[in-house]
């Protein structure tokens, strides 16, 4: 390294040491760095790790090289081409059942397979003397692998017996890992294993029972793609077949949504932190000005000044990467910990390297926010080295930082993998800032009038304060734009996600149905009301389900409407039930049509009449008059809209998407489906009523709702930890708005109080200037939240929202104090010292 | 003191207006001025009247409206800022009101920073430093920063960070002016007792008449022009 070289390193080393050893712009703006690099480490690290997760899973995810999803056993035709051309395969049977041991009631996920399961990787269990082994075949006859779930939930141990349907069989071991067994974000039921020549003594696998058939299939390399193409040529509608990498899709895709969402969150932080910096970094170069001004003067070329101050930022760039990146990788480890128990997944430890984008960011912040605010006052003339002031420089910066913003959006994209979602992050949040300024501007010219009419009615500290805030317009609005940014954030993560809950939670009632009850073939229905009303529990209605897969709409195949069936999702590709009533049910809403007596009379050959819900009607992007054809076991049936329905499933009632008429689907065959409330502790009602009648599923709605409860739980803790950097940004940013002008305020003080202030009219003052900046920031952040706040509700969560107008109110006076208690906080010493101290420290 | 023949600072029909609101402002007004090497010049004036940018100007920190200006022989008018700087470097000297030392650097590093700027390796600047130290009678605290020193030993530090290149000028802006009269006594004693030694041109801005009296020249700038003071 040159002699230059090294002065310039030592005078970086000296300059940022002083900077940074007095409280003030130079430490904000390495805490901003901070914060943007921890949330980056922190959340590149875990989307690193749910990554590799989603890739080793990929292996384990099917248990063949093909599986095929069929509505019953293989048929005659695809049994022959596997004869002909798959190596091996095998038949599975899965349904969801009820199981008893004594009051204790489980709804359980049984997979019947046959002894050669799976074809490819292998099964994890733990056997009675708690040896974990490995196993390349199902369980034998009479015998169950059950998961821990199971276990832990009807209180039993490995070689205890227990009721399935009407058989008895002993659990083996316990089930801990299977191909196919991860991924299933919101399947609540634990999963057994049994051997597929025990389903039929079970008594569960009757006509009216909803069985999933898979089948298992090996095949050479080179004759698998054949083999696909052939066996997809019989699948019938709903029925699919897919590889491992398609299989994983699921929860590549609900990784991928989790990666995108804890992006975003580190990007506000990042794009907080860029505003914090670009503040704070104005007030060090204005306090490195006189130091140019000096080096200029001992013949320093501004090419080294360029250095030094380039080498300032770099010094701290490094100090926010090391540290921000030891707070990051200590956040990601808890939150990789979240994730990996929200998705049932192991992480793996992955890579510190995958939090490169770190260092971008860290480049970027730096080059694109400081930088351009900070390379102003490269233009410092020498002279001002002398006594007596020099015009303040101005430079065209804004070029500048419509680079900065570029780069941040590119950034954003390369993040997210969604341009538009990024977009719309970083233009919501320039849309905010240039709001808040119009009003703040605005706000600022109604003080001004306001003061001029009151005048002297005022109290002298009161005008002092007004006149403080509208001398300094230009600043108070970027002061105000600054913290509303900030506070917005902090409305929107403290209040509105509790309003969201809250909403949320009022919207279920506490009567609601707490149990579902399916699989009822028609004449249990009487005896099944007898049961309960035996039990003192009131009388169960009843609702017909008839099982069909969508086949077309307006007569096209669906195959041919690619783009309804990405929209659709399940509703084209899973199993649908239709189901009919004569009267509209009171948590059902007609929209649009007239239900079944207003309707306009039809001609005899035209299709059943139907009414659908909105949802399907939006999904699918049908209306009124349109037709839908179903396939029921083989049969087609297509109906007519009459009329659409808006449902309110918060009543959580049994509801249809699809109904028809009675009497419309009497030639299909239907099962029933009932709910009910169950009192707490009557638990011994549900294992009584299945151990009467075994082929009856019931669900546990409360079970399901305690599951969901954690995972909002889960969800909300991994948000809170991601955005509690975006809140860190927020302060941070809050507190380099209050340090503008710091130093400016300080010495008016110091001035008015050398002239004969006292100290308590100089405290009213402070306090009316900085109470109305509280409010010129608050207000306009308050409005801000509002509005987010509908928006997450409508188009994110699709919920009504209801903001409590109490704890915003308490929330806005607490944000208002809070920014007053921190600007006065600042100006305190001023007050409290002589004058001429004060005077004299504002003059070093 | 000898004065050499050549002229150290050649002005001519300076002039320098700023624009202060709408209106322009005229602070220098066709000032002409020639001093000779190794003079000692005092330039004295109420404050307001422009010394310190007449200052800037003829130190090259700041360039005239118009007019002419060479240092040592040297154009500075066709020089751009950089230019100017590295012209500087090695050949003029600063004494300052506010000493402006770098807060966080030694009062050795301080000395010997505009020699590193001037191209000196570290060790030669470092030693150099040292003996201007103990010339200004600090030689026990070289290792101390501006803020564990009194106003007094700074401006010595500020002193001898201005004779370290062996400037042929050096110009001084109140050099007493946040100092009490012994220490700006003492000050001045030193700063003439290295003018001396070091043989360099010294052009001092102050109010203070008294200390403008010990220079071998003194001038009055009133209306934007110099004048002889009485």
């Amino acid at each position: 390294m040159s002699g230059q070289w090294r002065l310039v390193a030592r005078l970086v080393g000296q300059t940022t040491r002083t900077a940074l050893g007095q409280p003030g712009a130079t430490r904000i703006l390495v805490v901003a760095l901070i914060v943007a690099v921890a949330a980056v480490v922190a959340v590149t690290r875990v989307t690193d790790r749910v990554e590799a997760a989603v890739v080793a899973e990929a292996g384990q995810t099917l248990g063949a090289d093909l599986k095929l999803e069929l509505n019953g056993p293989p048929d005659k035709q695809q049994r022959a081409l596997l004869a002909a051309a798959a190596t091996a395969s095998a038949h599975t049977t899965q349904l969801t059942t009820a199981l008893a041991r004594g009051d204790r009631l489980l709804r359980a996920r049984i997979t019947a397979v046959p002894t050669r399961y799976p074809l490819t990787g292998r099964i994890a269990i733990t056997d009675a003397s708690g040896q974990t082994k490995e196993r390349a075949h199902g369980p034998a006859a009479g015998t169950l692998w059950v998961d821990a779930g199971v276990l832990a939930r009807l209180h039993i141990a490995i070689g205890d017996t227990i009721a399935v349907g009407r058989s008895t069989l002993r659990v083996a071991a316990r089930l801990d890992a299977q191909p196919g067994g991860g991924g299933q974000l919101f399947d609540t039921a634990p999963g057994i294993l049994m051997n597929r020549a025990d389903l039929a003594a079970t008594g569960l696998a009757g006509p009216t029972a909803r069985l999933d058939h898979g089948l298992l299939v090996n095949a050479p390399a080179d004759t698998r793609d054949d083999l696909r193409a052939r066996l997809s040529e019989t699948l019938a509608p709903g029925e699919s077949i897919m590889d491992p990498t398609e299989a994983n899709r699921g929860l590549a895709s609900a990784m991928a949504k989790a990666a995108t969402f804890l992006n975003l969150a580190a990007l506000s932080a990042v794009v907080l932190a860029g505003v914090a910096i670009t503040l704070s970094a104005l007030r060090h170069g204005v306090a490195q000005r006189e130091t140019i001004a000096l080096y200029k003067t001992l013949g320093a070329a501004r090419g080294v000044i360029r250095r030094i101050l380039a080498g300032q930022l770099m010094l701290m760039g490094i100090i926010g990467l090391v540290l921000g990146g030891l707070i990051g990788e200590l956040a990601q480890r808890g939150l990789g910990a979240i994730v990996a128990r929200l998705f049932d997944v192991g992480l793996p430890g992955g890579h510190i390297v995958a939090a490169w984008p770190a260092g971008g960011v860290v480049a970027v912040l730096l080059a694109g926010f400081a930088w351009p605010a900070l390379s102003g006052v490269l233009a410092t003339p020498p002279a001002q080295v002398l006594a007596g002031s020099v015009a303040p420089i101005r430079t065209r910066r804004w070029p500048a930082y419509v680079a900065a913003v570029a780069a941040l959006a590119l950034l954003a994209i390369a993040a997210t993998g969604d341009w538009r979602l990024s977009l719309w992050v970083l233009g919501g949040l320039g849309v905010a800032a240039a709001s808040f300024a119009l009003v703040v501007t605005a706000l600022l010219a109604g003080l001004a009038r306001l003061r001029g009419a009151l005048d002297t009615r005022l109290s002298p500290a009161t005008r002092l304060g007004i006149d403080g805030l509208l001398r300094r317009r230009g600043p108070t609005v970027i002061q105000s734009v600054a913290l509303g940014l900030g506070l917005t954030v902090i409305f929107v993560l403290v209040i509105v996600r509790g309003d969201l809950l809250a909403g949320w939670q009022t919207q279920v009632a506490n009567d609601a149905p707490n149990r579902f009850v399916i699989n009822v073939e028609a004449d249990q229905r009487g005896p099944i009301r007898a049961f309960v009303a035996a039990r003192d529990i009131a009388s169960p209605v009843f609702y017909p389900i008839v099982r069909a897969r969508l086949a077309a709409i307006d007569g096209a195949p669906l195959a041919e409407h690619p783009q309804t069936i990405e929209r659709a999702g399940r509703l084209a590709e899973r199993a649908l039930n239709l189901s009919w009533t004569e009267s509209l049910k009171a948590d059902n809403t007609l929209t649009t049509g007239a239900w079944w007596p207003g309707m306009a009379p039809r001609a005899d050959d035209a299709p059943p009449a139907m009414s659908i819900a909105d949802s399907v009607a939006r999904r699918l992007d049908i209306g009124l008059g349109d037709r839908l054809t179903f396939d029921i076991a083989g049969q087609p049936l297509t109906g007519e809209v009459i009329s659409i329905r808006h449902i309110d499933w918060s009543s959580l009632q049994p509801n249809f998407f699809i109904l028809f008429r009675p009497g419309t689907l009497d030639r299909y065959g239907e099962s029933w489906i009932t709910s009910f409330y169950l009192p707490a502790g009557r638990d011994d009602v549900m294992a009584g009523l299945v151990e009467a009648f075994p082929n009856l599923n019931v669900i546990d709605i409360g079970a399901l709702l305690a599951r969901l409860g954690t995972l909002v739980e889960r969800v909300s803790l991994a948000v809170e930890l991601v955005f509690g950097f975006t809140l860190a940004a927020g302060l941070v940013v809050l507190i380099a708005a209050m340090s503008i002008h710091r130093d400016e305020r300080r010495r008016e003080a110091a001035v008015l109080r050398a002239l004969g202030a006292t100290s308590a009219r100089l405290r009213r003052a402070a306090w009316t200037e900085c109470l109305i900046l509280g409010a010129l920031a608050a207000l306009p952040a308050a409005f801000a939240g509002q509005i987010a706040a509908r928006l997450i509700a409508s188009q994110a969560l699709h919920v009504a929202y209801h903001a409590r107008p109490g704890i915003w109110l308490i929330a806005l006076s607490l944000a208002v104090f809070g920014i007053a208690t921190a600007g006065v906080a600042a100006l305190g010493d001023v007050r409290r010292q002589p004058a001429w101290r004060a005077l004299r420290a504002s003059d070093d | 003191m000898s004065l050499s023949t050549t002229s150290a600072v050649s002005a001519t029909n300076i002039a320098k207006t700023v624009t202060s609101g709408q209106q322009p402002l005229t602070i220098l007004s066709n000032l002409n001025l020639e001093v000779a090497g190794g003079e000692r010049l005092a330039i004295i004036g109420t404050s307001g009247s422009g010394k310190s940018t007449l200052l800037a100007c003829l130190a090259g920190l700041d360039q005239p409206s118009h007019g002419d200006l060479s240092l040592l022989g040297q154009d500075l008018g066709v020089m751009d800022e950089d230019a100017r700087a590295a012209w500087r470097a090695g050949r003029v000297g600063f004494v300052f009101q506010s000493f402006q030392l770098l807060a966080g650097a030694s009062a050795i590093d301080n000395i010997a920073l505009p020699m590193e700027l001037a191209g000196t390796p570290r060790g030669a600047a470092r030693a150099r430093a040292t003996e201007l130290l103990a010339e200004v009678g600090l030689a026990d605290r070289g290792a101390h920063t501006p803020r564990q020193l009194s106003g007094g030993e700074q401006q010595r530090v500020a002193l001898a960070r201005a004779f370290a290149t062996k400037p042929a000028l050096l110009f001084a802006d109140e050099p007493t002016g946040n100092l009490d009269s012994a220490t700006g006594e003492q000050i001045i004693a030193r700063l003439f007792a290295l003018n001396e030694a070091h043989a360099t041109t010294l052009i001092l801005v102050t109010h203070d008449e008294s200390l403008a009296a010990r220079c071998d020249r003194c001038l009055r700038l009133t209306g934007g022009r110099l004048e002889a003071a009485s």
